[in-house]
């Protein structure tokens, strides 16, 4: 069983990595639990949230050319 | 067809809209700032980001795209600087990455007991409607601070990650860390973050459980 230490490990490499069974599994666990720990996930997930909302700020319109790579000035 | 629309004389008029670009100024020169940790190198990154908008600005008909396009350019030349400063000194993050591991790694013990149980008074509580701070600009003001309030390492490397969205492995890549580390350097970054931000703005809700 995880602990809660353990568990806020989890959380923070699932928005990185892709977690081995194992893990999803004994983290899913240890969720259904914990309510603390579920609030650490909402956390986590508004801080992720919030950092794409902080360069993005009102953009529900035309997607930018984002693909076409800016080219650089190198004057 | 309005398909090849004319060079947009709007585009062209927000980019020099000094009032509008004053507006986003600061906050891309505070973005920058947070990932050089050197004013004039943030100056010059925003700088060439306007430059760079001005070059497409036919591309934009409204604000909200300008500001996300500019803000894409920026996050390209941060990027770039960075990697270019990795090459030439990496004992930037490297040279620090030995001590500090063990004593950084120390600071949320104290948010558990001995079985690694979150204390009572340091359980997570729930943060109602997140959506309507962001609307708020003193939520951004305690945001800034509290990315600001991290460790230098932390809040760099959280912004590669999460502001110029760079993987785990291109982390590694660009600052030698191990896989290992820069999960640890995140977990730490999103903790202190969340601290920070649960005690100076979505304020402790009793949270019996």
């Amino acid at each position: 069983m995880l602990s809660c230490k353990e568990t806020t490990k989890l959380v923070s490499e699932n928005l990185d990595r892709d977690l081995s069974l194992r893990e999803r599994i004994a983290l899913k666990m240890h969720l259904s639990i914990c309510s603390a720990c579920r609030n650490l996930k909402q956390q986590m997930n508004v801080l992720r949230q919030a950092t794409s909302f902080y360069t993005q700020e009102d953009v529900d319109t035309p997607k930018p050319p984002l693909d076409k790579k800016p080219d650089s000035e190198s004057d | 067809m309005t398909e090849t629309s004319p060079p947009s004389a709007k585009g062209q008029a927000l980019l020099h809209d000094n009032d509008y670009l004053n507006e986003i100024r600061p906050a891309m020169l505070k973005f920058a700032t947070l990932q050089l940790s050197d004013p004039h190198q943030a100056e010059d990154a925003v700088q060439e980001a306007f430059i760079g908008a001005l070059k497409n600005a036919d591309s934009f008909d409204n604000r909200a795209a300008l500001k996300t396009w500019v803000f894409a350019i920026l996050k390209y030349k941060i990027a770039d600087i960075l990697r270019f400063r990795q090459k030439q000194d990496q004992h930037l993050i490297a040279s620090d990455h030995d001590n500090d591991s063990d004593n950084e790694e120390g600071n949320f013990d104290h948010l558990f007991d001995q079985r690694g149980h979150w204390q009572e008074q340091s359980r997570p509580s729930k943060w109602g409607n997140p959506e309507s701070s962001f609307q708020q600009g003193q939520f951004w003001l305690i945001f800034d601070a509290c990315l600001n309030h991290l460790p230098e390492k932390q809040s760099r490397i959280f912004a590669m990650r999460e502001f110029i969205g760079l993987s785990g492995e291109e982390i590694c890549k660009e600052t030698e860390l191990s896989t290992t580390n820069v999960n640890v350097i995140l977990h730490r970054a999103r903790m202190g973050l969340r601290q920070c931000l649960e005690n100076n703005w979505f304020g402790k809700a009793e949270t019996p459980c």
